[in-house]
């Protein structure tokens, strides 16, 4: 599985098979000598290389990742990472599997998702023919280690794949789609802001630095509206977005009599070929009145915010990611956002039978910045 | 497998159930089964007449795709497809939807993997499906059936299903349903299809890897032979009496009760006259029918997908998921995702 605008490492994955069977997954003798295992403290230099080397080799706008960037999206995660590498005997990382990590709020629980990302495997060990490619030999003890119920352990994990890695990862590794992902996204001119009532909407929007304690408690009220969605407090919000190496996002605060009602996230970008200003998150509170699923007046304000912020920086179009089955997806369309198809699909894995895919696709909250394509 | 395959030596191979096509003599079995299934748990099904399977089994003009589990002289399983002709590829091929699968309550093995049903889809699949023969089986399961499918039938999903919903405004003017005409086209209610229906289809289907040919054959087996359900199709014609879009509709239970359907939409691009008048008729039906909305689906990556939407359309989810077994790996679940043509009349939902 992986979204990242590198784009997975097509070249290395064995073609499509049509016949998994566990026991003649591990042919070892034919098999140069490597380990696989889960990550160790100073393996970032020899993942780096490999990382690097790969995706420069399939994508010609390849921008190297840092050690800057690797640390912040792995080891500095306040979720965690999941890693799991194949390792030569001379420390040569010839392929992984990993994740990032996403505490969740579950049913009211707290839980534990992760996004698989930079799945990769050295074209220089490339299986050819033979199956299955270091792709699975990575990923199943990944999905063995990290996928289940139990503390640490991730209730689902989920990506976006290219299409060669889905063809894999459902034949070995048990994914399922969970929805064919469409966009919505509009001409900034052509956004339009339902009209308030004549007290108007009593919030304040005031742009930030960085986000605020009380966003937990935001994030509360917003959470109890879904099934699923990944927890948005100040620590994991700083990380996402203050602290990102290398971009920059705007982020709104909404506020009615001083209480935090909405959070927005903003920034210049493509999604899906769609370049212009990005709708990365998207969070408020309870509804004021029972006419709207959510609070209205706040959505008016941070959707105003949004435009003014496009048209302040030059930007021709919005995009915005949410699921079909959220208020906001019907919200962003009364507002003149327009539904799109994208290459995207969105997979997942469940290791808790109650949560399967239709459950997700009906319960699951996400915006575009719960992915790593923002 | 081929034809000469000992049948123990078929996946399918079923000890005491004799798999194969259906034979006139089962008919009646058939359908005894299928209405005392199908009423299981369900207290407003009505049942199914022989009539209504004649149409869909036996009337169909693209071929009969039926199988049954019989024995001891009855029907104990079934598994059919409507089949579709379809252009793909620069050829003629059936694609088949697959409806009115089941196992008799006798006859179901609990627990045990594979049941009669698997063996039966299995024995379907390797009857009709293939590189040569039915290039996809496809349908919109439930989710018990889905379940089943992935795991032993290689069903696997399309796309998660979204709809095309339009509010009806209340006061839409009904005098465009009595031959309303703008700038040389005319909106008029069909009653048959005739050979302008492929001459229609002909001007829209090149930009679609795969679409069922839309003519007059399937049209009017599937809108004006269908035995239970009533479909209104409004079509607009230019001077020459050249058919230039047609729009069918129907007024019924689907998601809900009492829903305004658009069932099939046939329009060439860039004809804004076509579409106004279809668009203002098809309100106006809703309008005189009390429908609160209209319904249809469009594949996403159409332009009639934000065409709609511009027109007041509004994008919903649903529970529907599209599913397929495909048998060219050509045309696997990514490229029907990005370049199969089907709306509500491609389902037998409506």
């Amino acid at each position: 599985m992986n979204s990242g605008t590198g784009g997975f490492d097509s070249h290395a994955l064995p073609p499509f098979f049509s016949s998994p069977e566990w026991g003649n997954l591990l042919v070892v003798s034919e098999l140069p000598p490597f380990t696989i295992r889960e990550y160790e403290p100073g393996d970032e230099v020899a993942i780096l290389e490999t990382f690097n080397r790969v995706f420069s080799g399939v994508d010609p706008n390849f921008v190297h990742r840092t050690m800057e960037e690797w640390r912040w999206c792995y080891l500095e995660n306040p979720s965690g990472w999941r890693i799991s590498i194949a390792v030569t005997p001379d420390g040569k990382v010839i392929s992984q599997y990993a994740g990032v990590a996403q505490r969740m709020l579950l049913d009211g629980e707290p839980a534990s998702f992760s996004q698989a990302i930079d799945s990769m495997t050295d074209p220089n060990y490339r299986r050819g023919l033979k199956k299955p490619g270091y792709f699975v030999l990575t990923g199943y003890p990944y999905a063995e280690l990290y996928g289940g119920t139990a503390e640490g352990q991730d209730t689902v994990m989920w990506g976006l794949p290219v299409p060669a890695a889905w063809r894999i990862g459902k034949t070995y590794l048990k994914y399922e789609l969970v929805r064919t992902q469409l966009k919505l996204s509009v001409p900034v001119e052509n956004v339009f802001l339902p009209p308030l009532g004549p007290s108007g909407s009593g919030v304040d929007v005031e742009e930030l630095t960085e986000f605020p304690e009380d966003a937990e408690e935001l994030f509360q009220k917003h959470a109890v509206r879904t099934g699923a969605m990944a927890v948005r407090d100040k620590e994991q919000l700083d990380w996402r977005y203050v602290k990102k190496p290398g971009r920059t996002y705007r982020i709104a605060a909404a506020r009615r009599a001083g209480v935090l009602v909405g959070l927005t996230v903003q920034t210049n970008g493509s999604f899906d070929g769609d370049s212009g200003s990005l709708v990365c998150d998207w969070m408020v509170g309870e509804p004021e009145t029972a006419a709207a699923p959510f609070d209205f007046g706040a959505t008016v304000e941070l959707l105003a915010w949004q435009r003014a912020t496009a048209n302040e920086l030059g930007q021709e179009h919005m995009v915005a990611l949410f699921p079909d089955t959220a208020p906001e997806w019907l919200a962003f369309q009364e507002a003149g956002f327009r539904a799109r198809d994208t290459s995207y699909f969105l997979v997942g894995r469940n290791y808790s039978k109650p949560y399967d895919m239709r459950w997700l696709r009906q319960n699951w909250y996400y915006t575009l910045g719960d992915t790593d394509l923002c | 497998m081929t034809d000469e395959t000992k049948p123990e030596d078929k996946r399918s191979y079923t000890p005491g159930y004799d798999l194969r096509p259906l034979q006139e003599g089962d008919v009646e079995s058939l359908l005894k089964a299928f209405n005392f299934v199908f009423a299981e748990n369900n207290p407003a099904f009505e049942p199914r007449t022989m009539e209504e399977w004649r149409w869909a089994y036996r009337d169909n003009p693209a071929g009969t795709r039926v199988l049954v589990a019989v024995k001891d002289g009855e029907v104990a399983a079934h598994f059919s497809s409507l089949p579709v002709r379809v252009w793909i590829g620069g050829e003629e091929r059936l694609f088949g939807q697959s409806v009115d699968s089941f196992v008799h309550p006798d006859h179901r093995q609990g627990l045990r993997r594979p049941g009669l049903y698997a063996k039966l889809v299995w024995e379907f699949q390797d009857t009709y499906g293939g590189r040569d023969k039915d290039l996809l089986h496809y349908g919109w399961p439930v989710w018990n059936a889905w379940r089943i499918g992935k795991a032993l039938l290689s069903y696997e999903v399309v796309r998660t299903q979204n709809l095309l919903v339009r509010a009806v405004p209340e006061g839409v003017p009904q005098g465009v349903l009595q031959g309303c005409e703008r700038d040389g086209l005319r909106l008029e209610v069909l009653d048959r299809f005739d050979e302008q229906a492929r001459w229609l289809w002909d001007r829209c289907a090149g930009v679609w890897g795969a679409s069922a040919i839309r003519d007059d054959a399937f049209l009017n087996w599937r809108i004006f032979d269908h035995p239970k359900y009533k479909y209104e199709v409004l079509g607009v014609r230019d001077s020459d009496g050249i058919l230039r879009g047609y729009a069918v509709y129907r007024f019924g239970d689907w998601i809900e009760a009492d829903m305004g359907l658009l069932v099939d939409w046939l329009v060439p691009p860039d004809e804004p006259g076509v579409v106004e008048l279809l668009s203002d008729g098809l309100l106006a039906l809703g309008a005189r029918d009390g429908a609160s909305t209209i319904t249809g689906i469009f594949p996403d990556w159409s332009t009639w997908f934000e065409n709609f939407q511009e027109q007041g359309w509004r994008v919903y989810p649903s529970d529907y998921f599209m599913i397929g077994v495909h048998y060219h790996k050509r045309y696997d679940m990514l490229w029907l995702r990005k370049n199969w043509w089907y709306q509500l009349i491609d389902t037998d939902l409506v």
